[in-house]
Parts: structure tokens; sequence; C-alpha cells
């Protein structure tokens, strides 16, 4: 712990830029950095090497997948389509949308999802004279379920998977019950508290009209560019050939991260995109902020920081492996909620692995209760994960205000519900395996 | 109908015909009220007073859809003949649906033969201005190039960015040579240009056409610089009433600029004297100003 004042000042320093967004996110992280560097603390050379590179490449290949199907128009055609099935029926825009906002934040990043998803469902709703606050929240609060069934659903699962070994298999195999089930539970209480207002429509006249005129707006507004069938066919192949090889990771040894950026490259090459203009789409400043806290959190390790962490708190509650596990799941559950679940899933690895070396728990059942209770968690408040700031922001731009407290009354209970259910199938997950 | 509704829905309508035009308008709403017949669950009690209601109030939109007005009278006409009390409520909407799949039918045969029309005033080198271009303008440049083989070129005002794009796409689906410039800047390409071609929601009782914002300025230069403009409009776009009865809707925004509040009044629609129109083109054929 010897000269780990500096960096843990540096780290609480970026930690409060980040969470409270006073500072863009990796802006604070790289300043951080650089600090560190000047300071000699830690040199360029070491600095580097502290990077995961597995986790950037991962993220550079889905966002550069992602890039090329968005121009293909393949997700507002995709979203057009969901909302002329839903016929302006209120459970039917909950439901359908819900569906595919979970399915889609399960194998795109989560903001990507919500980018695509929400506009359409606040012009449908808002048309409608609906409450777009609740769809608004229902969704960002959705695509945070569905992300964390997969590998690359939500960021502390490329984390976790990257760091820690954990294939794509593993965590499908793992986090679909969980997850699954936390989906459904949360899509009952939404409606169950909301019943009122998922009344049917179909015997108001001047109603099904207006619904028939919105949803043809819609579809002129939305589906802003000509889809383009041959890059269409082209990124959705490359999706589904990325995915089969996440799938069949143990059989072809590519790690996630080179099988998502060597799809990228080949859909780059094959779909002749100007690949210029699909590297604007990358979100470059997500991946120089994943770098720049490996660093921090590299350099704290180094410096027994994090062992000193787990030492005296995590270790200190003793090892009876359900405590542990509940420990580990609620405290990222509630963390998550209110600082940036980016971070602290950093942060808590080391510690994580600190505590399975002095308890052995099978399974990876720990991995799994960080996981769920990071995705999980980033549901307690409008700053826990950027899937719900970005929807905030969206809803605002379209004079929908959803304001912390009503981000959080809503949301509240359903990170409860979730966590409850988590801890519900960790513990029996436990008690089969011991 | 509660008048939340009605405004909701008189808003969709400004919104639509901003982006599609008045007459794709037109047949989305008889869809739209097909589509609503079909979903619809209620008695046979209530069923013909809600088709009713939903077409009066559609007559009442602001601004008044005058081709959709007009199709609307011939179906509320036609099933006060055809409904029979002893019919079931399926059997009422059957016979809605087939009323309104012939207004349909109606309106895109009028639609086809002013566009057939139309064909016939295009030639050769002309460079034709088109400003918020209705569906049968757009039809008329697209066959010109791809049934006759015309050399034309257009020059696209952008007004309205959905459907300046919808019209980029039709001409480049076409390989119609344009350009695009936005509508305030009409004056550094009107030299070039021989014609221009316009669409209209209403031409009134008094004499004016009612057409999408930003139309009035544009066919007002072209007047000025002598290049003639053409209407092409079917006669169910006639009204019988005069232009200050066609309910145009204003609507007041409140903005700031700087330190400085103040209010933006804005009309959904311009108002222009057909004495501006150089030739009015129907479904059958060229119209004499004077009996428009």
């Amino acid at each position: 712990m010897e000269g780990a004042l500096i960096p843990i000042i540096v780290f609480i320093v970026v930690y409060v830029a980040i969470t409270f967004e006073l500072v863009n996110k990796a802006v604070s992280a790289l300043l951080g950095v650089m600090v560190l560097l000047i300071l000699h603390i830690v040199s360029e050379h070491e600095a580097v090497k502290l990077i995961d590179f597995e986790t950037i490449m991962l993220l550079l290949g889905m966002m550069s997948i992602v890039a090329v199907l968005r121009k293909s128009g393949f997700f507002s055609m995709l979203s057009v389509k969901i909302a002329q099935l839903t016929k302006g029926s209120p459970l039917k825009i909950l439901i359908l949308f819900s569906i595919v906002t979970a399915l889609m934040s399960a194998f795109l990043d989560n903001v990507t999802t919500v980018l695509i998803i929400v506009p359409i469902v606040i012009e449908l709703t808002k048309g409608m004279g609906l409450d777009s606050k609740l769809y608004v929240i229902s969704q960002a609060v959705i695509s945070n379920i569905g992300g964390t069934g997969t590998l690359i659903g939500d960021p502390p699962n490329i984390i976790i998977g990257s760091k820690v070994g954990l294939t794509f298999n593993q965590f499908i195999v793992n986090l679909s019950i969980p997850v699954a089930v936390s989906f459904l539970v949360v899509l009952f209480y939404i409606w169950f508290v909301n019943r009122e207002k998922f009344k049917p429509i179909d015997t108001s006249m001047a109603k099904l009209f207006s619904v028939q005129l919105l949803l043809e707006k819609i579809r002129v507004e939305f589906l802003d560019v000509q889809i383009d069938k041959k890059l269409l066919i082209k990124g959705l192949s490359c999706l589904a050939i990325t995915i089969l090889l996440f799938v069949t990771q143990t059989i072809t040894k590519m790690s996630p991260g080179v099988v998502a950026l060597f799809m990228a490259m080949v859909l780059f090459t094959i779909s002749g995109v100007n690949v210029e203009h699909m590297l604007e789409e990358v979100e470059w400043s997500t991946l120089l902020f994943f770098a720049g806290l490996f660093i921090l959190v590299g350099v704290l390790e180094h410096m027994g920081v994090i062992e000193w962490i787990a030492h005296n708190i995590f270790l200190k509650i003793g090892d009876n492996p359900y405590v542990m596990v509940l420990t580990v799941l609620w405290v990222s559950g509630i963390i998550s909620g209110f600082l940036d679940n980016i971070p602290f899933t950093i942060t808590m690895i080391p510690i994580v692995h600190l505590m399975l070396a002095v308890t052995p728990i099978p399974n990876n059942i720990l991995w799994w209760a960080l996981s769920l209770g990071a995705c999980f968690g980033g549901n307690l408040t409008m700053i826990g994960a950027s899937a719900n700031i970005v929807s905030v922001g969206i809803a605002k731009q379209s004079r929908v205000h959803i304001s912390f407290f009503e981000f959080m009354k809503a949301s509240a209970v359903i990170t409860i519900l979730t966590l409850i259910v988590a801890s519900v199938f960790l513990s029996l997950y436990l008690w089969v395996s011991l | 109908m509660k008048i939340k509704n009605k405004e909701n829905m008189y808003r969709l309508f400004r919104e639509l015909s901003d982006v599609s035009g008045i007459a794709e308008m037109t047949v989305t709403c008889l869809n739209s009220f097909i589509e609503s017949i079909r979903q619809l669950k209620c008695s046979r009690e209530y069923c013909e007073k809600l088709y009713f209601e939903l077409s009066e109030t559609v007559r009442q939109a602001q601004p008044h859809i005058v081709p959709l007005m007009h199709l609307l009278d011939m179906f509320e006409k036609e099933m006060d003949v055809k409904l029979k009390s002893e019919m079931t409520v399926e059997e009422v909407g059957r016979v809605a649906i087939a009323s309104l799949q012939d207004k349909i039918a109606k309106f895109k045969n009028n639609m086809a033969r002013v566009t057939q029309n139309g064909l016939n005033y295009i030639d050769d080198y002309d460079v034709i201005i088109v400003h918020s271009p209705s569906a049968v303008v757009t039809n008329i440049l697209v066959q010109a190039k791809e049934k006759m083989g015309k050399q034309f070129s257009v020059i696209i005002l952008d007004h309205n960015p959905v459907r300046t794009r919808k019209t980029v796409q039709a001409l480049r689906d076409a390989r119609i040579d344009h350009i695009i410039a936005p509508a305030h800047n009409l004056s550094h390409y009107i030299e070039g240009a021989n014609k221009m071609f316009v669409g209209a929601l209403t031409i009134t009782a008094d004499r004016q056409i009612v057409a999408p914002t930003g139309t009035a300025g544009t066919v007002s230069l072209c007047h000025v610089n002598g290049i003639p403009v053409h209407l092409f409009a079917n006669s169910l776009h006639y009204s019988h009433r005069n232009a200050l009865d066609q309910e145009i809707y204003r609507s007041k925004e409140d903005t700031r600029s700087a330190n400085l509040d103040f209010s933006i009044i804005t009309h959904s629609h311009d108002l222009i004297s057909l004495d501006l129109i150089d030739h009015i083109i129907t479904e059958d054929g060229e119209t004499m100003k004077k009996s428009a």
C-alpha cells in the first residue's frame, strides 16, 4: 500500500467525475492516467500493458458490425415493422417492443438498442396520447435486463468474460434462466401496476383511426433510408457468423475479441462501405474510457489497494458461500445503481479473484453474482447505466421530461425484484452445486 | 368524440400531409378508415353511429381536406342507401369497407388520369421547378422519363426534409437529372428554369389555391419571371367554399432569442391566387382558368 495515496485520490476524483458527469467519461479516465504518468507512478509501457485489449477488440468489432447494419436500414425497418405489428394496442406496444429490446440488447450494446427503439416508442405513444414516460423507462430497464443474458450484451459482462476467461456459451447457459424470469417478472409488474393504462383501444373508432395514421407517419419518417438489401444480407450474415463463432469458442479457440474484430474487418471488406464513415460511427470515447479505467484499476491493484479492500471489506464477511454470493450480488446491485457499473466491475474483478482464492465457489457462481448484480443494479437510478441516461436524453428531446426521482420511483422496485430473482436463482444454483 | 382526440387527429393529418402530400394522405386516410372498421369491436346498434361520427370528424379537419370531404360525402350517401336494419354488424362492416375501397379506386383513377394528361406538358430539355411536389407531380416526372424517354431536369426546392428525400429517391430511381436547393434560394436558379409544377390541397370557390407552406413565394417568383406555373389537381380538389372557410390551421409558438421573448404565428398552408397559375390540368385535360 506504500505510495498508494495519490492513485487512490486520482481514482476517487475520476470516479466522482464519471458518476456525476462533471467531465466527459473518457477525458476523466485519461486525465487520471495522465496524472499518474506525469507523477511517474506508472510508466507508459506499464500503463499500456494494463489495458485489456480483448475487451477493447470485442467492443470495437461489435460497434463496427452494428454501424454497417445501421447503414443498411435494418434497424429502422425492424422497429417500424414492430410498431405496425402492435396495431396501436398499448399492451402490445409494451410486450413487443420489450421482447425486441431484450433480444437486441442481448446481442448489441444497450445504448445502440435504446437509440433505435426509444425514439419510435415515444413517437407512437405520444401520438396516441399514452404516458410515454412509462414506456421509455420500461425500455431502458428491459435493455439492461436483456443485455445481462450474454457475454456481449452489457459492458460488465464483456469485462468479466474477458478478464476471467468465461465463454459466450457459459454466459448464456448460466444467465439465461435468471434473465428470462426477471424479464417476465418485470413485464408482469409493469402491467399490473399500470393496468389501467393498458386498456385496449378497439372500442374507439377515433383511436383506431388515429393509430393507423400514426403508423403511416412513422413508416414514412423512420424509414429514412431505402433498405440496402445487399448490405443488409452481408451485415446479417456476418453477425450470424460472429455469433456462431462465439458459440463454438471452445472448438475454434478464438476469443470473442478476435472473432468480433475479424468479422468486422471481413464485413468492411466485402460490403464496400465507406470505411471512414463507418469508423466515425464507432464510439471511440467509450473505448478510450475503458482503456483509461483498466490502467487506473491496474495501478491500484499493483499497489495492493484492491487486496486491502478485499481483505478488509469482502473477506470480513466470512467463508459461507451463500453469504459471499449474496453479498457480491446485492453490493454490486446497489453500488451499480449509483455509480457507473463499468468502473465498478473493473474494480471488483480482482476482489472476487481474491475471495475465490480464499474460499473457492464452484461453477463460477460468484462471477455470475457479480454479473447479475452489476447489470441489474444499473436499473436502480437514472445514472446507473448508460442506456438509462441516453433514454432519458432522447425523451427530453421529444419534450418528455423524466426526472431523477420519477425514474427511480419506477425502476427501484424493478431492480429489487430482479435482484430477488437473481438471489433465489443463485442460492438454488449454489445448493445444487455444493 | 373528445376534443383532445379530434385535435390529435387533425395534427396527424397536417404532419402526414407535410411529409406525404395530400394525394397519398387521402388514400392513407381511407385505408385507415377501412382498417379501423376491421378492428372495431362494437354492437350493431353503435357501429353506424361510430362510422358516421368518424366520417364527420374527418370532414371537419383543419385545414379541410377537400378530396377526402367529397369522397366521404359519397360514402355517407351510399351507406344511407345500402344499410338496412336487419344487417349484422359484420355485414355493415363489409358494406362500408366495399364503399371505401370503391372511393380509393375512384381517387386513384382520377390521379392516374391527371398523370396521363400531365405527360403532355413535359418537353425535352425542360428545366422544371417543383416545390413540395404531390404524388401526381412526382408520377408525371417519373413516367415522362421512363415511359416517354423525355430528357429534362428538375430543380427540387427543399422545404421539408422528408418530402425532399422522397422526391429525390423517386427521381434518382428514374435517373432524372436534378438539383436540390433551399426554397429561399430559388432566385439563384430561376433564370435556368422554364416551367414550374405544383399540386394543391384545394381550389376554392373564390379562385384561390390552398398549397403547402412556402409554395406561394415560389409561385410568385416564377410568375414575376414569366415562368409558366402548371397546377395538377383532379376535380375532387375543387371546393364550393371560399378560402377563408378552409380552416387553415394557425399556430402560435412562443420562442426566445438572446434575452427577447416573442411569439411566431404559423399557418399550416399557403393561399395562392389562381391568377398566378398559367395552366390547370385535371383528369379531363386542361381547364380554362375562368371555369375553375
